[in-house]
Parts: C-alpha cells; structure tokens; sequence
C-alpha cells in the first residue's frame, strides 16, 4: 500500500491548487479595470477517493477548472439598454444643431428678419411715395430671402452630417462584426480542446456591446459556444464564422437606406437608428420651412399684385424662386431681381389710387399681426408659426434629453447589477491571496514532514 | 449582500462629479446671460411664446413711427391751413374795401393787383410740401395740385381721395391729410376763381352794379372757404388726438410687453447666485470626499 507515497500526490496536487489560485487572483487583480472582464474562481472539488470498502482514503484537491462569474441575463439586458442609450446619443448629438440653425433670438434669424422686413412696410405707409424707403424694403426684403437660405443650408448641412454618421457606423459595425466571428471561431477551438476561453468571451462580450450601442443588435448563443448577431428584422449580421456586410446608402429620392449585404434591413436601436431618425426629423423642419417660405412669398406677392407701383405698372411678383420653372421655397427665395433693379416697382398703392395712397404697403405690413396665415397645417400670424416650429425642435430635444438622463440611470443600475455579479474587488482578491498563499505554504510544510516520514522508514532499512 | 467591486465605485463617482459639475455649468450660464431661456430646448413653450412677444414687440415700434411720421405731417398741413386762413381774412378785407361807392378806379385797381398778389400766395399754399409730399395732393402725388400754368388744379387733384395710416393694432387707420378739392375748391370753382373773379369785379369801370353783385358773390364764397379750411383744421385736429390716443397706448403696450418677456425669460439673478454657489458648494464637497475616502485596499497593507 503507497501510503507515504499518496502523501507525496496529495500534496502536488494541494501545491497545485495554490499555484492555481494565486495566478486566479493575479489575473483578477491584473483586470480590474479591463472592462467587460468577467472575474474567475477557481473551482476546487474533493479528489475522488480510492480504496475499497472500508478503507477509503481520500487524494487530495481536485481542481475542477476555472470559471467566469457572468450573468447572462444581466448581461442581455446591459446590451439591449446600451442600444437605447446608442440611439437616443446619436439622436441628441445630431439634432443639436437644429435648434441653434432656427433661433431667431439673433439678428440673423428667419424671426428677427421677417419682423423687420414686415415694419419696412409700415415706414412705407406713411411716405407711400418714397423711393429710398423702397430701396430699404427691397433690401429687408432680400434680408430674409437669404437668412431663409441660410437657415435651410444649416439644416440640410445638419441631415448631411447625421446621414454621414449612420455610414461611418456601419463601417465601424463591419469592422467589429468580423472580429467577433473571428472570436468565435477561436473561442470554438479554445474549448473544443478543453481550454479556458474566459478572456476570449470578456473580449467578444464588449465587442458585442459596442454592436448592440451601434446597431442594436440581438446576440444568442449556441450549444458551441458561437453568438449568433441579429438585427431587428431577424437577419444575421453574423453567424458563426459569416459575416454580412452592412451599409446605410442613400436611395433614389435623398432617403437613407440600409443594408445587409445589398438587401433591405431593419434597424430599430442603437447609434444609427438614432442618426437616421434625426435625419427624418430634420428632414420634416426642412419641409416646415419650405413651406413657412413659399406662404410668406405667396402672401406678399398676392397683396402685392393687388397694386400699382410708382411707374404706374400692376405690382410684379416680390419674392421669386432662384430656379427658373420651381415653387418658391426656403432653398431658393430671392427677391425678384427686376425689383431690386429698380425700387420704384415696389407695390405701396393700390391699383388706381395714386402714389400717395399706402393701402397696400399697410395690408402687407399688418401680415405682422394677421392671424390668418397658414403653413402646412398650422394658421396663425407667420412669427407664431415659426415660434411653433422652433418650441418643436427645442421640444424634440428636450424630450430627448430627458430620455438620455432616464436611460443613464437605467443603464447605471444595470452596470451596478453586473460588477456585483463580475466585477473584480480587490479586497476579495487580496484575501483569495492571502488564503492560496497559507495554503501554498501549509502544503509545501506537509510535504517535507511526508518527506522525513519517508527519510525515517528508509533509513530503517539501513 | 452588496459587493461594490472598484470600477463601480470609481464609475458611480466620475457620474457624480459630472452631474454636480452640469448645475454649476448650468447655473452660471443663467448669471452671466441674464436668461432663463438660452435655447428653445430649455423651455419651449417660452421660447414660443417670446416669438409671439418679440413680433408683437416689432410691431409696436412699427407704429409708433407711423404715428409720429403721421403727426408731422398732420401738424404742418394744420400750419399750412393757418396761413390760408390769414390771407383768406386779408382777401375779405380788401374786397370789402373794394366795395365801398367812394373807391376810386385807381384805389380799386391797386386792391385788384393785391387780390393778385393774395393769389399767388394762396397756389404757394396750395403746392406745399412736407419732405417729398404734397400736403394737399391726397392720394395723386405725382404732380403739384395747383397748375400754375393753367390756372387751375389738375383733374388728378380733384379726383384725389384723402391719405390714410394705421397707426396701433387693430384700428382703422387715421387720416394723414386733406385734399385740394375739400379746401381750396367748392361747387362753382376754386378759391383762385373767386378771388380772380374779384379782382375782375374791381377792374370792370362799365357796371358798377354787377360788379359790387359780384363783388358781393366773391365775398360770400371767400366766406365759405374760410369755412370750408375751419372745418378741414376741424378733422386735423380730431386726427391728431387719435394719434395721440395711440401713442399713449403703444407707450403702454411697450412697457406692458417688456414686462411680459422679462416674465418668460429672465433669470433670477439672486436665485441663479445662489444656485450657482450651492452647486458649487455640492461640486466641491464631492471631489473633496472622493479623493479622501479611503480609496486603499487590502492590498495596500498585504507583504
């Protein structure tokens, strides 16, 4: 019976354990700040013991393996709640500029700009013969055709930029895609050969994440250790070791579209979900705009036809579109450059009341106050409904910002559930040392008493 | 059981120095812009509101100079109607003098040349201006009223009707001056054939008593255009008052509306102090635990 000689396994494999735990705890308090790392245990278990019947002795620690402290389900959670925050950032970031491009609190803006022209009527109503009061008209005028193309610039600038975003995202999504199925394929190999991939799967984990706060994608895994990403729609971004390649384009009519490898996708979260509905939103003040524009022209130009200039000629069209053949609208409103040319055609009487009647520079000054000017779908005096438009944009992205502020405190929650379960403490690690080292060393002690206990009975053969 | 692992702590505590570093942000932009509202996400219904305020505003001031460039030239067709008024007295005097029996030809033809003389006076009045208007043009400007050349007032004069201008919201507009034809005009003529006929009257040595007849007549009609300018200065004056009814309410709809934008976006400069000094006060109370807190492990203490 190897009684003396058990003793010897016995204590290797106790040796062992030791070593084992303090390179666990090494490697955990090597991490601690490595994120998405998951902190291992060293899972220890009784050696089975051998013998028979009545004298069963046990052998020793049985080391069982290593293992990850991970909660699958918090960590499902923590990617779909990064994907909302994803999408409402993007959507913040790219709607900012919307409110700055409309304020009217500068002299610059379309509010500020359309007041003043308006007034330059009413200094002509009360000299309705004057030609330098014409020419300050004429130049009020084209004051706000341009702080209309500007604004309209600023935000087609903005839907530009936004639609941008969503294409260096996808770009970024293929990027990380392909090493996620490249770490799939090695996590595969990994433990198909018995091995330890924790750190493997800490790595894919985070690059899972970034997907999900990008492109809101759904992960589930199979039997063989692979995640399968899928977007909204249930189609594969990746699976298994396939990729397909993602891409947001623009279609025939200015729309962004994306893709997966050439065929329609949908996106319903993360960072270019967000991007492309602050296109969409931008896209609806640009059309507000248009519209506020062409109601404007059509206005003026109505009361303005309704008179006769100070050649005695029916009041010619004030504002005109830049592009011969389209409607008026925020891209392209000028005033008509026959008027600019010549400031005695501006309108300030009516038809056959002689130039020293103001009528019709009144009714177009008092659009200031009329409140029966229409837009779209809004009525009232053309300064409420540009101030509508403007409470919108800023209630888009007040709205927005406070879904931001409800979603990081989610998503701290969330964060706070997953350090429990995974999160490194080097308090703990400090004393999984601590206990690995007494081990170490009571093991190390045992042995050389198992080692002089042998000494003993050799010598006795001597 | 909790565990708070390292980078929950240090992750809890980078999200608290930036939210009490956001107040101190917010608080001093409020301070040093004087604004509540410093952009419409801040408070949109403000901001829409403060559209409205500012166009109503804009409108004010709009008026504000209708009224006054309105007043101007009200008063100097007032002025204007004045001196008319002193030669029309004059013309009276002298045609009355005209008519006594003891005139000689030789005085008669000198009140006739200064009947002339009040003429021409009068078409001066007539053709004034006020900047680039006609005082009395009403809506034709494009020429004088009074045709030298002719003798007569344009057929546009006549046809002329009287200028008007809005001067506050919501009312009908104020009139801004009085035409020839109301004045200087009646049914039988002008105030120049009047007077001319006058003059003719004075000349004419064959009928002493058609002339004083029609001395007498020129008389009567002299009288009517003196009535005829009082009742003109009458509606002048009334038009002056309504100007000065709207000056008094746009004064007060200014003050009114400043008051009412001061309400939606004025900060609260001793809240915003105070604010600002808490969050600070909170900022730094943060910063100063962390970094006192013992951020020490075990591991400090092990070997």
């Amino acid at each position: 019976m190897g009684v003396n000689f058990s003793h010897f396994e016995i204590g290797r494999r106790a040796l062992r354990a030791g070593q084992l735990g303090i390179s666990v705890a090494g490697q955990n308090i090597a991490n601690v700040n490595t994120p998405g790392y998951a902190r291992q245990t060293v899972q220890l278990s009784p050696a089975p013991p051998q013998g028979a019947n009545l004298s069963l002795t046990g052998t020793g620690v049985q080391i069982d393996g290593v293992r990850a402290q991970r909660d699958r389900f918090v960590e499902t959670r923590l990617q779909t709640e990064t994907g909302t925050r994803g999408r409402l950032t993007a959507q913040r970031d790219a709607l900012a500029p919307v409110e700055t491009a409309l304020a009217s609190n500068e002299a610059g803006g379309v509010g500020s700009r359309l007041e003043k022209f308006l007034n330059s009527f009413r200094d002509l109503e009360a000299n309705p013969q004057s030609v330098p009061l014409r020419g300050v008209a004429v130049e009020q005028g084209a004051a706000l055709a341009s702080s209309f193309r500007a604004t309209h610039d600023r935000l087609a600038r903005a839907r530009a930029d936004a639609v941008e975003v969503a294409r260096a995202d996808a770009d970024e999504v293929n990027r990380l895609a392909s090493q996620v199925a490249d770490l799939n394929r090695r996590i595969g190999t990994a433990e198909g050969t018995g091995g330890n991939a924790s750190e493997l799967r800490d790595t894919r984990g985070e690059t899972v994440r970034r997907l999900a706060e990008l492109a809101g994608v759904r992960a589930t895994e199979d039997r063989g250790g692979a995640i399968t990403l899928a977007l909204a729609d249930g189609q594969a971004l990746v699976a298994g070791d396939h990729v397909a390649g993602l891409a947001v384009t623009l279609g025939a009519d200015g729309a962004p579209v994306v893709t997966l490898d050439g065929a329609p996708a949908v996106i319903d979260d993360g960072a270019i979900r967000g991007a492309l509905d602050a296109a969409s939103s931008i896209d609806s003040h640009l059309e507000q705009l248009d519209l506020l524009a062409a109601s404007v022209a059509a206005r003026v130009n109505e009361l303005h036809a309704g008179g006769s200039d100070l050649n005695g000629a029916d009041g010619a069209p004030f504002f005109v579109s830049s592009v011969a053949g389209a409607p008026v609208s925020a891209a392209n409103i000028e005033v008509s450059p026959a008027l600019r040319a010549d400031p005695r055609r501006v309108v300030a009487a009516a038809h056959g009341a002689g130039a020293g009647d103001g009528s019709v520079a009144r009714s177009i000054a008092d659009l200031l106050s009329d409140q029966t000017s229409t837009a779209g779908a809004r009525t009232g005096s053309f300064a409420s409904i540009f101030g509508a438009q403007l409470a919108d944009a800023g209630a888009q992205l007040s709205n927005i910002d406070d879904r931001l502020a409800t979603q990081g405190a989610i998503l701290s929650q969330i964060e706070a559930q997953r350090d429990q379960a995974s999160g490194v403490s080097l308090d703990e690690e400090a004393i999984n040392l601590l206990q690995s080292q007494k081990a170490y060393e009571a093991a190390a002690r045992f042995l050389r008493i198992a080692d002089e206990m042998t000494q003993t009975i050799l010598s006795l053969g001597q | 059981m909790f565990r708070v692992t390292d980078s929950s702590a240090s992750r809890t505590l980078s999200q608290r120095v930036a939210a009490a570093r956001a107040r101190v942000d917010r608080a001093q932009e409020r301070i040093a812009t004087g604004k509540r509202i410093n952009r419409p996400s801040d408070d949109p219904a403000g901001a829409a509101q403060l559209a409205r305020l500012r166009a109503q505003q804009s409108a004010v001031e709009g008026f504000s100079r209708t009224a006054g460039a309105s007043e101007d030239v009200l008063l100097a067709g007032d002025s204007a109607l004045d001196r008319y008024e002193l030669v029309l007295d004059q013309a009276r005097t002298l045609i009355s003098q005209g008519a006594t029996d003891t005139a000689t030809p030789e005085a008669r033809e000198a009140i006739a040349a200064q009947l002339d003389g009040l003429r021409e006076r009068i078409s001066g009045i007539a053709n004034m201006r006020h900047g680039d208007r006609y005082i009395f043009g009403g809506t034709q400007q494009a020429a004088a009223p009074f045709d030298e050349t002719a003798g007569a007032f344009t057929a546009e004069a006549l046809d002329a009707a009287e200028p008007t201008a809005r001067v506050e919201p919501d009312t009908p507009p104020v009139l801004t001056g009085v035409t020839a034809a109301a004045t200087f005009a009646d049914e039988d003529g002008s105030v120049f054939d009047a007077l001319a006929s006058a003059a003719a009257a004075l000349r004419d040595t064959t009928d002493p008593a058609a002339s004083n007849a029609a001395l007498r007549s020129a008389m009567q009609r002299v009288d009517g255009f003196a009535g005829r300018s009082s009742l003109a200065r009458a509606r002048i004056g009334s038009s002056l008052e309504r100007i000065e009814t709207a000056n008094e309410r746009l004064n007060s709809d200014r003050t009114l509306l400043a008051q009412a934008i001061d309400r939606v976006e004025a900060a609260d400069l001793a809240e915003s102090i105070v604010e600002s000094q808490t969050a600070g006060s909170a900022l730094e109370a943060v910063l100063r635990t962390s970094s006192q807190a013992n951020r020490r492990s075990l591991i400090d203490f092990l070997g």
